[in-house]
């Protein structure tokens, strides 16, 4: 009893200790509080500035994207935002806007109403809101924002904005490989802003939508900075304040692309008046060297703003869909070019002797016969003869000796069905039908209920090996299969930018012979069989390639070539696809146009 | 299962002592208002207020659950919870880092920081040490066994690196140790060390308090041999402190702690957008408040963004610029009632464990409060502490509302 007295005893003075220490150890905090707020009072008022000290956001230009030998594409100009600042625009003691405000001017200069912008400002004048400039016009000339700021006395409130907005300068389109921005809204903001938490989007900033500009956006953006501004009690702006307080502008690093503008040029002017896509690529390192998608759209109206709804229904509604990125999206029948994978399968299993005659037509079976494109028939072939010649009947013939499996498997390998790997967004997969797919969809009962699932009896494998019937593939995936050729056996995988480091390559197991075989075929076809049109007369070159006549159920065949070229002199190698949509036999248009390519490139050689 | 079922008293009424909460009541109501206040561009769910209500919620929640507790379980399982804890942080180095320090443990989207949680087990295991030994075991064995308790977690959470909370691992110690009955003499030689590695970041303050220290150990009387290892032991904390500076710190801690010397002895050219920006800018929030402030929603430095993390650890100088010197007192005041309630009833206690866990909760409350608000008025490095029941949610609004569970669960069923 006694001990417990005494240890209350201890502890009540214990107590009165603790409590008393922690008394005493919040006096010195709290005299710090008492000597920021009431001692200095006046000093950290003046530093808070009675809202006189404004951080105002500089915008960030872009990185400027060059073509590969430095010559700009996409390049930054200055435009300027005509914005109000609510809290400097009202006058204190009546809550008014001041009357001096000349609300004339600006009618007059720029063309907002009074009323309107009245209405505006209030609306705006409230909560958090009042401190942060609105936007009143947008991209306001250089000449009225001069005007504006002569007078700027008579408008308090009122700050000009640079902001950068994109200009396209070069005399090219490359609509679908540059791309275009669109401002940032709050749902996009909140999104973009948990990605990257190095630059934080704001209000006002863009954000790449397609193309280049959506690809490589993390990269193109700099970071904004901030400006600490004056602002006097009348609500004039008085300018920047201290510069060491600001932050600085990071300027987005520029972008040096692998596009040639020279054969973009060509490629653009090609296929002005058709529709098409073209790809042109260096083989040895995947580098992209023109790429045109026709028809394109323009990509001027992007730069002032979101494009006026007029011109997006224009696009639209065209026929000939020039939204639809060709080169990559664009999925056709590749027609003859797909021999080439059939080829190296029938090489495989060593078959490449065995000889078919071809007398025009081939009799799958009692109700379905398939005809040559030489009606008149090429008669007993050989493989090489039957790639040189594009020669139907052989392949059908050959093709049926051949597994189906084996058939999807290769074309598997050669990126067909699959995506090939550009750093453009919306890239299609083309199609292999595979047995599954096929089963599928030609899976039916007749009358009699019995099952048929016995599709490849109707051609859907024959046809497969000439690349016709289920088949689809991107112009992307043509040129990659020319890739493999060229390389003997693997590629880079295609990209637009100049020197890219870490390159996906992608190998293919077959035996050198093989490709060999293959690079022959397509050598020989340029000099003696149906690609003759785009060999080119100069001793410098070898020209190699491969002709499509793609048919098309809804109209005219389309029109392929898909080949390389290599130049003797420096030994370096482009490859190319052409694609013409209904343009007919690959043996015209699309040839044609490779042969003007392959002697730029060869003459352009120094 | 018989163990699972002792761990709780299904049977008992909620009952609240008011004494005890309705200062914190208070003290959540103004973080309301302040963070009503700072998120008023952020409307609907994506709001700090919002969120802060459900944060409330859980707190709640959580406050109930606690209640069907029964306390002498906490003393039957410190240890255990102790050698989980140790586990935990031990496992929170394997995480992936976030923002450069490993603080969390990371199971799918959900994020999970031990060591805040840690702050309440490591009472528990010094209460029960200290309740269990404090009559077979001298005062300096105490002293040194509960603070090998505290270095143990202390040394895992400074690898990750996490220097605030790491604070609070060692802090408590010294009012428990003292509540427990250790002579004040024997627990200010513990102390001296510690002093002497503050002093030693200037070369003259540490000669003074050099020749300070040598005056107050002859001036207690203490034993020649005791004064002289005492004194050395000084000298080498003091020179710890330079090998510290040179291999222990990450820049970052040198960058905040050479502002905060440069903001105290040089302010005119303390490099304001540096590190030092956050507490240069919570100092003019602070001082253009003034008495009064200047009127909820009307703070222009904490609106327009000056002030960065307002939300969390910086709240207070949004209250100071928005409602001013008075509101900051009358919180003060607040907590010291709920400080002056809590000891009276750990004084009342004739349960040393329950007693100890008292004021090791309200000591953890105390000085995350004043070194937040050090922080915030520019007195102390910036490292992070937020300000219990006023700071935006997290793992340490969780925290405290367990710690004043357990102290309204202790009240109401064991005085």
């Amino acid at each position: 009893m006694i001990i417990r007295l005494l240890n209350r005893l201890n502890t009540y003075f214990r107590k009165k200790a603790l409590f008393y220490s922690a008394v005493i150890i919040f006096l010195p905090i709290l005299f710090r509080f008492f000597e920021l707020q009431v001692i200095d009072y006046n000093k950290y008022k003046k530093l808070a500035g009675n809202n006189s000290l404004r951080a105002i956001e500089i915008k960030a230009p872009r990185g400027i994207i060059y073509d590969r030998d430095s010559i700009p594409l996409v390049d930054n100009i200055y435009n300027y935002n005509f914005e109000i600042m609510p809290i400097d625009i009202i006058d204190k003691r009546s809550k008014e806007i001041y009357q001096k405000f000349n609300f004339a001017l600006i009618d007059s200069i720029i063309g907002i109403n009074k009323n309107e912008l009245t209405k505006k400002i209030y609306s705006r004048n409230k909560g958090i809101e009042k401190f942060h400039p609105f936007i009143a016009k947008r991209f306001v000339d250089f000449n009225d924002m001069v005007m504006l700021k002569e007078h700027i006395i008579d408008l308090p409130g009122v700050i000009f904005s640079e902001i950068p907005a994109r200009t396209h300068v070069s005399d090219v389109n490359l609509s679908h490989v540059l791309g275009y921005v669109r401002l940032v809204d709050n749902e996009r903001k909140i999104k973009l802003n948990k990605q990257d938490t190095l630059f934080q989007y704001s209000y006002g900033d863009v954000y790449g939508f397609s193309g280049l500009e959506k690809s490589y956006e993390s990269y193109l953006r700099g970071a904004n900075g901030a400006q600490y501004r004056l602002i006097d009690y009348r609500g004039v702006d008085q300018g920047v304040f201290n510069n060491k307080d600001g932050r600085d502008v990071i300027n987005g690093p520029s972008l040096i692309t692998s596009i040639d503008i020279n054969l973009q040029r060509i490629a653009e002017n090609f296929l002005k008046d058709s529709v098409g896509a073209i790809i042109c690529m260096d083989p040895t390192n995947g580098e992209i060297l023109a790429f045109a998608s026709s028809p394109d759209f323009d990509l001027k109206p992007f730069n002032k703003g979101p494009v006026p709804q007029d011109i997006w229904d224009t696009w639209n509604s065209d026929p000939n869909n020039p939204l639809l990125n060709r080169p990559i999206s664009g999925q056709y029948p590749p027609g003859s070019v797909f021999k080439l994978v059939t080829a190296s399968l029938i090489l495989k299993s060593g078959k490449e002797e065995v000889k078919y005659k071809c007398d025009g037509e081939y009799q799958i079976t009692k109700d379905v016969v398939k005809k040559c494109w030489n009606t008149e028939g090429h008669g007993e072939l050989n493989l090489k003869d039957a790639l040189i010649n594009s020669c139907n009947v052989y392949f059908y013939e050959a093709v049926e000796k051949l597994s189906f499996d084996e058939l999807v498997q290769i074309s598997k390998e050669f990126n067909f069905g699959d995506l090939v790997g550009i750093d453009l967004p919306n890239e299609k997969k083309g199609l292999i039908p595979t047995r599954k797919y096929m089963n599928k969809k030609y899976r039916y009962r007749d009358e009699l209920g019995v099952l048929h699932t016995n599709w490849a009896v109707g051609g859907a494998k024959a046809n497969m090996g000439i690349g016709q019937g289920e088949v689809l593939a991107t112009p992307l995936q043509v040129v990659n299969l020319i890739n493999f050729i060229a390389n003997k056996g693997y590629i880079y995988s295609p990209h637009l930018i100049k020197n890219k480091d870490n390159v996906i390559r992608k190998d293919i197991e077959l035996s050198p012979w093989i490709w060999t075989f293959l690079d022959n075929a397509i050598y020989n076809a340029v000099k003696e069989g149906t690609g003759k049109n785009a060999d080119i007369l100069n001793s410098d070159a070898i020209v190699r390639g491969k002709t499509g006549t793609a048919q098309n159920p809804q109209g005219e065949d389309h029109s392929w070539f898909a080949g390389y070229v290599t130049s003797k002199k420096t030994l370096k190698k482009m490859s190319l696809v052409v694609l013409v949509e209904n343009g007919g036999s690959g043996a015209g248009v699309a040839s044609n146009m490779a042969h003007d390519f392959f002697e730029y490139f060869i003459d352009n050689q120094d | 299962m018989d163990a699972l079922i002792n761990i709780f008293r299904l049977n008992n009424i909620i009952k609240i002592n008011f004494r005890v909460m309705i200062p914190i009541l208070f003290l959540c109501a103004i973080g309301l208002i302040a963070l009503k206040s700072t998120s008023i561009d952020t409307l609907g769910e994506h709001s700090v207020f919002y969120k802060q209500f459900v944060w409330l919620f859980c707190g709640l929640l959580i406050f109930i659950f606690f209640q069907f507790i029964r306390n002498q379980a906490f003393y039957e399982y410190a240890y255990i919870l102790y050698f989980i804890l140790l586990l935990l942080i031990a496992a929170t180095l394997f995480m992936p880092a976030i923002n450069n320090s490993t603080r969390w443990i990371l199971i799918g989207s959900f994020q999970f920081q031990p060591s805040e949680f840690g702050k309440i087990i490591i009472i528990f295991a010094l209460a029960r040490f200290i309740s269990d030994y404090k009559d077979t075991l001298n005062d300096n064995q105490l002293i040194i066994f509960s603070f090998i308790i505290g270095l143990l977690p202390l040394l895992l959470i400074f690898k990750q690196p996490d220097y605030g909370t790491g604070l609070m691992y060692l802090l408590p110690m010294l009012p428990m140790l003292y509540w427990s009955g250790v002579k004040f003499k024997i627990l200010s030689l513990y102390l001296f060390p510690i002093l002497s590695m503050l002093a030693a970041m200037n070369l003259l303050a540490y000669y003074m308090w050099m020749v300070f220290l040598i005056f107050i150990l002859v001036y207690h009387k203490f034993r020649l041999d005791t004064i002289i290892f005492n004194f050395i032991i000084n000298i080498t904390f003091g020179l710890f402190n330079a090998y510290a500076w040179t291999y222990l710190l990450k820049d970052y801690h040198k960058g905040r702690i050479i502002d905060f010397m440069q903001s105290i002895f040089n302010p005119e050219n303390s490099n304001l957008m540096g590190i030092g920006y956050q507490a240069f800018q919570s100092k003019v929030a602070i001082g253009s408040g003034g008495f009064l402030g200047k009127g909820l929603g009307e703070g222009t430095q904490s609106y327009l963004r000056f002030l960065p993390i307002k939300d969390s650890d910086f709240i207070l100088s949004v209250i100071s610029e928005e409602m001013g010197l008075f509101l900051v007192t009358t919180i003060v005041i607040t907590f010291l009632v709920f400080l002056y309630f809590v000891i009276d009833y750990a004084q009342r206690l004739f349960n040393k464990f329950y007693s100890l866990c008292l004021v090791g909760f309200c000591s953890i409350l105390f000085f995350h409060i004043i070194i937040n608000m050090s922080m915030v008025s520019g007195l102390f490095p910036v490292i992070g502490l937020p300000f219990p029941f006023i700071s935006y949610g997290g793992s340490f609004m969780l925290s405290c509302f367990i710690m004043i569970a357990i102290i309204n669960n202790i009240i109401n069923n064991d005085l």
